[in-house]
């Protein structure tokens, strides 16, 4: 997974971002960092941003979940999947799952789905960890880090967002704090493509 | 087995090893830190391993020493008790890693193993002013120990890394020694690393987050060396009796050690042989140690951070030197380092950091001879 030029930069997707309302949004972004770091409720990480997947096409996504079912990115045709690589041990890695089952409860209606894999974690320890922090999407098992390295996984946490189509659109290597304008916005205009008809769709 | 008598003689020492130890001056600052690790009496330890599983259709695995270097370190045999099952010792065919592997079939009542190891450690320091030793690395163990493992790759951003660490230097002294200062100066322990950490160093290299535990930041130390073509080794154990240096933060603070994993590392220097290195430590002096969040300046860091290049202290057990170990008969896959407990229920791999739920408990006590 490697990052390239980023389409969608924040001051070229923003109209709000005329100077004069540059100073404002600045104080604005600073409380709400402020509240973030004393919160911990959601990823922290501001420095990072969705940008544009390159790299070749990662293989698909079959899993076991957690909850013992076989999962296959291939069924979510049709849908925005964000494909979410993840441990419990990464620091990082916690707050942002609470940060991603906000944004399914709140996407999901409009087509969003999160796989969130495990990479090489035991069972149990993940079986605690979502008992007490349930969370809306599946959870999978990435037993031998294989589907880890099919998507090149450099580091956790890693996001790769795939379009309604199949095709791997944004990337972003890191924790982010998936509530955020930006963020948002480029996961609404991936959302408000066209679902391909169930024949004619490219999915890999 | 453990005797009452003996283990109440235990109790004692360890009371009045305590008492001296509280006596030592409590600040860092308002004494002379002295770590300075140098060969001297052995001392014998004595390790229980206990496990309790919920249930049967189960197996586990008991890492047990494996380790026997001249000088530092011998692994007596271990013996075992299994209630409800069977079991064995088994050992990694790489690195000759032994556990005990127990079964126990579905309906089994309380299934339950415990292990007893004894071992001899002593403290260990080179002089690598002179050469002491014309022992070689014999080929297979050369290309081991440089070779990568599942989560310590050699090229890539650990190579770069490596090769901007290391620069020009020829000698291989020079360069390990930049390496683990660079890793002490780089680095940092991060309290909120669950266990020893997992040692995924390109992804810490590549997200540029360097904070972790001891298996993090050794191994980092490791790949680097690897990186930089001098063969080295991550060594895991378990701290075992309180630093005779009076160092809390080394040591273990009680007979119950079930969460005292601790892993160092070694780098092989010819004319030398096998290196002591532990520059983890080093952070978690500067993070742990009385009253916490130390000055890298601070003679208590510096100290420990001028020894634990070339010795490390005697109160630590080995259990092996190996990664990507596959557990036989697991249904999981393989475990990156066989440090803790390991057991599997209905196939499901328990959570090896979490000894209240799986549940196991490690004790360590040291015994006359």
């Amino acid at each position: 997974m490697t990052a390239s030029s980023p389409p969608y930069h924040l001051e070229r997707v923003n109209p709000l971002l005329a100077p004069a309302w540059r100073g404002v949004l600045a104080g604005l972004v600073v409380l709400l960092l402020a509240g973030a770091a004393m919160t911990r409720v959601y990823a922290t990480s501001t420095g990072k941003r969705l940008d544009g997947f390159s790299g070749e096409a990662p293989r698909g996504v079959l899993l076991d979940s957690l909850d013992g079912r076989s999962v296959d990115l291939a069924d979510h045709l049709g849908r925005v999947v964000l494909v979410h690589f993840f441990a419990t041990w990464c620091e990082p890695c916690r707050p942002e799952l609470a940060s991603l089952d906000r944004l399914k409860r709140e996407t999901g209606p409009r087509g969003l789905d999160v796989l969130a894999i495990s990479v090489a974690e035991p069972e149990m320890r993940l079986r605690r960890f979502f008992t007490d922090q349930p969370v809306a999407f599946a959870v999978l098992l990435d037993r031998d880090r294989s589907a880890a390295r099919a998507w090149a996984v450099e580091a956790l946490p890693s996001t790769v967002v795939v379009d309604r189509r199949g095709v791997p659109r944004l990337a972003v290597r890191g924790d982010l704090d998936w509530q955020r304008t930006d963020v948002r916005e480029a996961l609404a205009r991936l959302l408000a493509e066209d679902e391909p008809s169930r024949t004619g769709g490219n999915a890999k | 087995m453990t005797t009452n008598i003996h283990r109440r003689h235990a109790l004692a020492c360890g009371a009045g090893a305590a008492a001296a130890l509280l006596a030592r001056p409590a600040s860092s600052q308002s004494a002379p830190a002295i770590f300075a690790p140098k060969p001297g009496p052995w001392r014998t330890y004595e390790i229980v391993t206990r496990i309790d599983l919920p249930s049967g259709d189960a197996q586990a695995w008991v890492p047990v020493p494996s380790v026997n270097e001249d000088g530092w370190f011998r692994s007596s045999d271990s013996t075992f008790a299994v209630q409800g099952g069977e079991a064995t010792v088994v050992t990694d065919p790489v690195y000759g890693a032994r556990a005990v592997h127990a079964r126990w079939a579905s309906g089994a009542e309380k299934p339950a193993l415990e292990v007893t190891s004894r071992v001899q450690a002593r403290d260990r320091a080179a002089d690598l002013s002179k050469p002491e030793s014309d022992k070689t690395l014999g080929e297979r163990e050369r290309r081991l120990y440089l070779s990568a493992t599942d989560l310590i790759p050699t090229g890539g951003i650990v190579k770069a890394t490596s090769d901007t660490i290391v620069g020009g230097r020829s000698n291989d002294l020079d360069k390990a020694r930049a390496i683990y200062e660079w890793v002490v100066e780089n680095t940092f322990r991060n309290a909120a690393t669950r266990g020893c950490g997992i040692g995924d160093i390109a992804a810490m290299l590549t997200s540029g987050n360097l904070g972790g535990k001891c298996a993090d930041l050794n191994a980092l130390y490791v790949g680097l060396a690897r990186a930089a073509g001098l063969p080295a080794r991550d060594v895991y154990g378990l701290r075992v009796a309180p630093s005779q240096f009076g160092y809390k933060s080394l040591g273990a603070g009680s007979e119950v050690v079930t969460k005292a994993q601790h892993c160092r590392a070694e780098i092989w220097l010819d004319g030398h042989g096998w290196v002591a290195v532990d520059p983890a430590d080093v952070r978690k002096v500067v993070l742990e140690e009385p009253p916490g969040k130390l000055a890298l300046d601070d003679p208590k860091v510096a100290a420990a951070r001028k020894a634990l290049f070339g010795s490390w202290e005697g109160n630590w057990l080995a259990y092996n030197f190996a990664h990507d170990v596959a557990l036989p008969g697991a249904a999981g896959p393989k475990v990156e380092f066989l440090m803790y407990p390991q057991a599997e229920i209905k196939g499901a791999r328990l959570d090896c950091l979490d000894p209240d739920g799986f549940k196991y408990t490690i004790r360590a006590r040291e015994v006359s001879v």
